[in-house]
């Protein structure tokens, strides 16, 4: 069972996220700027460093 | 996936996007996370993770929150990229801080519960631009996890 802080807010141990909850108010940050920028980054990094042990393969 | 307490969280039905309360000294902060796939990069996904302004829209993973509860917010998001990778198996992370301090943070938190995370996931870390199997004690300037094809839960 979910113990509740001080504040009465759910915390959850490990063994209880796979009940986690699927919401429609979370949204789709996909086009979010900060999210935009980061992945940017990201393919940037990658572009330079390439990944380890090259088990995922670059598209060509 | 670890064994101590994190917020609980909500994820939109893509699995893609994730949100939680962080609650503390300074308030509740809403936190987003999200899994975006790199272009060009087949199953490689970056981790961005930052405070919602809810009067902006803006995110920010720049800002210290001083919230008292980093190590619970790093417990949650292990447990969210935990989940994501139970749905998407073949899913590498990518991850890195937006300063050497909060990617040096990401790493502290791998340290600590690397017992946990270790027989889970195989990370990598990168130094001095080569990318290593992670080491207690090294730093690394980005890290990438993808789950160990032999575990079984």
């Amino acid at each position: 069972m979910a113990a509740k802080n001080k504040k009465g807010k759910k915390s959850i141990s490990s063994d209880e996220q796979s009940q986690t909850k699927i919401s429609n108010d979370v949204g789709n940050y996909e086009t979010h700027p900060f999210f935009i920028k980061k992945v940017n980054q990201a393919k940037e990094f990658l572009q330079k460093f390439g990944l380890p042990q090259e088990q995922a393969v670059k598209k060509s | 996936m670890m064994n101590l307490e994190g917020y609980a969280y909500s994820t939109n039905a893509a699995f893609t996007d994730y949100s939680f309360e962080s609650i503390g000294p300074k308030g509740t902060i809403k936190k987003i996370a999200r899994f975006s796939q790199i272009p060009d990069w087949h199953n490689v996904f970056n981790f961005g993770f930052g405070d919602l302004n809810e009067t902006t829209g803006e995110i920010s993973d720049s800002v210290i929150s001083n919230n008292n509860d980093g190590d619970k917010v790093l417990v949650t998001a292990a447990n969210i990229i935990y989940e994501f990778t139970g749905m998407f198996q073949n899913a590498q992370v990518f991850i890195q801080g937006t300063t050497p301090a909060r990617t040096r943070k990401y790493q502290m938190g791998i340290n600590k519960h690397w017992l946990e995370i270790e027989p889970v996931f195989e990370i990598f870390g990168i130094k001095e631009q080569k990318w290593e199997p992670f080491r207690q004690g090294v730093n690394y300037e980005a890290f990438l996890g993808r789950r160990k094809t032999s575990f079984v839960f």
